[in-house]
């Protein structure tokens, strides 16, 4: 029976051409909004490594370059704040999350070099958002007064810099530091610990190797410290936000104060990613629609055209199911080529590797999701021809003469 | 001999809309085993009804239809088109090949019906074609031969399945004498071989003439 | 004549009334998005707001520092400094104003948390942009030297501050500090990056004066061309600067720069192409991009009316070798499809045309663009006419003309 309808549409092929490029084209729009959304689905799976509930951000900056004393601003702020009644912890983390800031450095294992995204945090910021030290420890009191940098790096960063090898207490700076060139001192960077991964920038950014730098809250600092976060008490309405700006004001009156919420930034973020392809996908249904109705058509039009054939083959002893299986079945062989046909374009992506959309891991899923609605597209459009070519009575159909 | 097919006081009655039409009324037929009888009537007298009725492409509106001594009224779609696929052949006027497949590919349609493996259908087809005299022509198109080629296909096509029953709507209504004659040799061929029952309904008296019973239609109903 | 083609026209277009329906469909869906795209892209590129005057201006957004070694980068927007000396100084510009990116502004109000956009300008930036008042008028150049608290604000934020009362000289908070209202404008466009905001007030109001002394910071220059000639001339002397005039506050930690002074299409060329470090900013590729997908996107829908149109015809096939062999000649025939086809075609144009209306109002309605108003380009929708009329014209009546000159015996069996 296969072979027999791919013969009966070969012979047609010219007519069946248009349907195919139609149906390989349509595969190709679906595969490539599938892709983006299979892109930041697989991203979203992965575990944040921070929690970000109840906890709100404040940059502060002085209005000019940073001064050494600035730091002890910012160890006043910290203290005062987390006097206030709501705040139930505070600490620094230089580099706010759900943000687009990258501030990345090359880190060094013998001959081994990496690019690592990095960020300074002070001694509360582990407890405070939940990161999860699996290997030795997180910052401490144990670390002031160093002539040496503690680090503490993500399970990524240890994979890639030092794989089997044990990363605690190894240096992972190189000679001259390419960090800050014009801070010579202090240039030793030696891991202390390792956390779970860190995703800095939210779910739907890729992961990358990151890690803190120890930043010492002690007396004037020649590194920067731009924002500070508080966890606050559940409950915790915006209102609060006043008496915090007053209250970080009051501390340094000519400094500039602003606070987040990192729920709100993560919003942000999130909707900016994804509206565009909300767009894109609206309008991908939409052409879906169209093309489905095309084919419906075309497909109606097919079977009431061959009245005659489909009374015949009733008359040869074709069960009324047999028919609609075969009408059906023709426009799912079509389906196919066409199916092939835009896959064998689509497969180009991954492989020429031309965005972050197209690797490998979200082609597989979103060749598979592809396939899958326009063979259900195809499915759908043909229950109505179908259904009518079994309504068609051999009697009346053979009777054309 | 056995009967093969009996129709009981069949009616049909088209009804659409508001207008009712009587196609056939109080018909009284049966048809033995291995007879070859004709079906004459002018035309719009209902002679091609009758042969839908006989064919189970139709069902009547009144009286019951039997083949070979069961009563086909209470089948349902599947069991009759079994019936169809394997124990009746269909010729019309009109040949009905399918323009878009070759010859042989036309002949092997009712055996597709069937769980048969494609060599073996392949085997059948071309057999058919061997009884035609056509199976120099199995890769051809239907529109590249002539009309009475594609009725010896279409003939062919019937008899693929080896059914019981042959029926044949006009066979040689547009083919010129020759080929009528052609036709006719190899349906009189079937009857005495292989001992097919053969209805034919044709307006040609000489061609009514050489089969074994004429059974005479008028405005629906019998003529005795 | 061709009364009796339309009525026939309609008539066929009726009794195949499912044919009619997917045909239409695709017409007016096809215009919509055209409609739609197009609409975005011009408002995008041809802004009818303050910065209507867009053509003429250049935009100085980027800024890149490079250590001697070349191993240290940084890159943002750039600061106040650089600007001052390096923009402000160009010679063939007619005007040059500085003022910053948006900024949150936070005030509360009754316990109320307020957040608004506000930008930081200077007194030319309201020269070069037009912004419509319905109040006052703006801040100038002796404001921003001595430093007064004024502000400018929009409708939404009078709506905000003052529940759309008149605004005028009352006062406004926000960020801990207070403002004078001195103008209310009409709300302007997100995509109008350079003037979209809803409350301005002068740089020097800010809370320390380090910004002066910055190279990198949160501000944008736009620069005032006396003509279209006159950018060419501008982005010259730039580029001159950038290559061996800029004044490095500290050149051990940086000496080298790279900036660049965009139209508007250059700079979303610059950030979605990504390649910061050169001068020109890379618009074909932008331009590749963007044409190349939506060559893809019209080429479903036209396949899809061919598909349709195809199909039609090959059910007429009949129709025609009948009319054929009553006598019609191939001229009424053609006649007789085109007529349909043309009427499918307007049809699905004034449904198409309503709908895109209706669709960039939701759009617009939406806060998807906040502020946005779009207008139907009806230069646009008369190409998009046209080429579906095209289309039309080869898939329909292309195989009815070829399928009218054959036998008609021939037709009568459907061969194509």
């Amino acid at each position: 029976m296969f072979r027999h309808i791919l013969k009966l549409m070969w012979n047609k092929k010219r007519l069946n051409g248009l349907i195919i490029l139609e149906i390989a084209i349509s595969f190709l729009v679906v595969f490539a909004v599938t892709s983006v959304g299979v892109h930041y689905g697989l991203l979203y799976l992965h575990p944040l490594g921070f929690e970000y509930e109840n906890t709100w951000g404040i940059r502060m900056h002085s209005g000019g370059p940073w001064e050494p004393e600035d730091a002890l601003v910012v160890k006043q702020a910290m203290r005062v704040v987390g006097e206030l009644d709501p705040v139930e912890d505070v600490a620094g983390m230089n580099i706010a999350p759900f943000r687009n800031s990258v501030w990345s450095s090359t880190v060094h294992n013998g001959d081994r070099t990496t690019q690592a995204m990095f960020n300074r945090a002070t001694d509360g910021l582990a407890e405070m958002i939940g990161l999860q030290v699996v290997e030795g420890r997180w910052f401490g009191p144990e670390d002031d007064g160093l002539d040496w940098v503690p680090v503490v790096i993500d399970e990524q960063l240890r994979e890639e810099l030092f794989g089997d090898e044990d990363p605690l207490g190894k240096d992972i700076s190189e000679p001259e530091d390419d960090l800050e060139p014009f801070h010579p001192k202090d240039t030793e960077r030696r891991v202390v610990g390792v956390i779970a991964d860190f995703r800095q920038r939210g779910e739907l950014h890729p992961l990358r190797p990151y890690a803190f730098a120890r930043y010492e809250l002690g007396g004037p600092n020649e590194r920067h410290m731009n924002s500070i976060h508080i966890k606050v008490r559940p409950g915790t309405t915006a209102a609060f936000e006043e008496e915090l700006l007053d209250t970080l004001q009051a501390v340094a009156p000519t400094w500039e104060f602003s606070v987040k919420p990192w729920s709100d930034a993560r919003e942000q973020m999130i909707e900016g990613l994804l509206t565009p392809l909300m767009v894109m996908a609206t309008i991908a249904a939409f052409l879906m629609l169209m093309v489905g109705l095309g084919l419906l058509g075309v497909l109606w039009q097919n079977v009431a055209r061959r009245t005659q054939e489909i009374g015949l083959r009733r008359a040869m002893g074709a069960a009324a199911r047999r028919i609609h299986n075969q009408i059906t079945g023709e426009l799912l062989i079509i389906a196919s080529f066409g199916v092939v046909g835009g896959a064998l374009v689509a497969v180009q992506f991954p492989i020429v590797g031309a965005s972050q959309f197209f690797t490998w891991e979200t082609s597989i899923w979103s060749l598979g999701v592809s396939v899958v609605l326009i063979y259900l597209l195809a499915f759908v459009c043909a229950l109505y021809p179908s259904w009518f070519a079994t309504r068609i009575e051999p009697a009346d159909a053979l009777h054309y003469e | 001999m056995d009967e093969m097919i009996k129709l009981d006081d069949i009616g049909k009655t088209y009804r659409t809309d508001k207008i009712e039409t009587v196609a056939l009324q109080n018909i009284n037929l049966d048809v033995r085993q291995g007879e070859f009888i004709s079906v004459m009537g002018p035309s719009g007298c209902g002679k091609s009804t009758l042969l839908n009725i006989l064919g189970l492409l139709d069902r009547p509106t009144a009286g019951s239809v039997q083949v070979e001594g069961r009563h086909v009224g209470k089948l349902g779609d599947r069991d009759l088109a079994r019936i169809r696929n394997e124990q009746i052949g269909f010729v019309f006027q009109s040949y009905h090949l399918i323009a878009d497949l070759t010859v042989v590919d036309n002949v092997e349609i009712p055996l597709l019906y069937r769980k048969l493996s494609g060599a073996e259908r392949r085997r059948r087809a071309v057999r058919a074609l061997e009884r035609v005299g056509l199976a120099s022509r199995i890769h051809h198109f239907p529109t590249q031969l002539s009309g009475g080629q594609q009725q010896r296909v279409a003939i062919a096509r019937a008899i693929v399945g080896e059914p019981r029953l042959l029926l044949a709507d006009e066979p040689t209504g547009n083919l010129d004498s020759h080929m009528g004659e052609e036709i006719m040799a190899i349906l009189e061929k079937l009857n005495k071989e292989q001992e097919t029952t053969i209805v034919m309904v044709t307006h040609d008296e000489h061609k009514a003439a050489r089969t074994e019973r004429i059974f005479r239609v008028f405005d629906g109903q019998q003529v005795h | 004549m061709l009364k009796n083609y339309v009525k026939l026209a309609i008539k066929v277009l009726l009794r195949r009334k499912f044919f009619t329906f997917i045909s239409l469909f695709g017409i007016s869906f096809t215009l919509i998005v055209l409609m739609v795209v197009s609409a975005f892209i011009d408002h995008l590129l041809k802004p009818s707001g303050p910065e209507k005057r867009s053509d003429n201006f250049l935009l100085v957004h980027m800024l890149i520092l490079k250590s001697p070694d070349r191993r240290s980068s940084s890159q943002s927007s750039p600061g106040y400094r650089f600007l001052d000396r390096h923009v402000r100084t160009l010679q063939s510009a007619e005007k040059v104003a500085v003022f910053s990116g948006s900024q949150k502004a936070t005030s509360f109000q009754e316990g109320r948390k307020i957040v608004s956009t506000v930008r930081l300008t200077d007194g030319v930036y309201w020269q070069i942009l037009d912004f419509d008042f319905l109040e006052g008028a703006p801040f100038n150049s002796a404001d921003e030297r001595d430093g007064n608290f004024v502000a400018v604000i929009s409708e939404a934020a009078r709506i905000k501050f003052f529940a759309g009362d008149p605004a005028l000289g009352r006062s406004i908070d926000f960020n801990g500090q207070s403002f004078r209202v001195v103008g209310v404008v009409d709300n302007v466009s997100h995509l109008e990056d350079s003037a979209y905001s809803e409350i301005w007030v002068p740089i020097s109001t800010s809370r320390s004066t380090a910004y002066r002394h910055q190279m990198l910071g949160e501000f944008d220059a736009l620069v005032l061309a006396r003509n279209r000639d006159g950018l060419a001339k501008i982005k010259e002397e730039f580029r001159a600067v950038i290559e061996s005039g800029v004044d490095f506050p500290d050149p051990k930690r940086y000496n080298w720069a790279m900036s660049g002074a965009d139209t508007k299409l250059e700079r979303i060329a610059r950030e979605v192409v990504d390649d910061h470090n050169q001068f020109e900013a890379r618009t074909g590729v932008l331009l590749a991009v963007v044409f190349g997908a939506m060559l893809l996107f019209m080429l479903l829908p036209a396949i899809n009316l061919i598909n349709i149109n195809v199909s039609r015809i090959l059910e007429r096939s009949s129709e025609i070798g009948i009319r054929k062999a009553f006598g019609a000649s191939s001229r009424t025939l053609i006649g007789q499809f085109i007529v349909e086809n043309v009427i499918l075609t307007a049809l699905g144009g004034v449904v198409g045309f309503v709908g895109s209306f209706i669709v960039l109002d939701v759009v617009g309605s939406s806060g998807l663009v906040p502020y946005a108003e779009f207008h139907v380009n009806f230069r646009i929708f008369a190409y998009g006419i046209a080429l579906i009329l095209f289309f039309g014209v080869l898939s329909g009546v292309y195989p009815a003309w070829k399928m009218s000159r054959l036998h008609p015996v021939e037709a009568l069996r459907g061969r194509a």
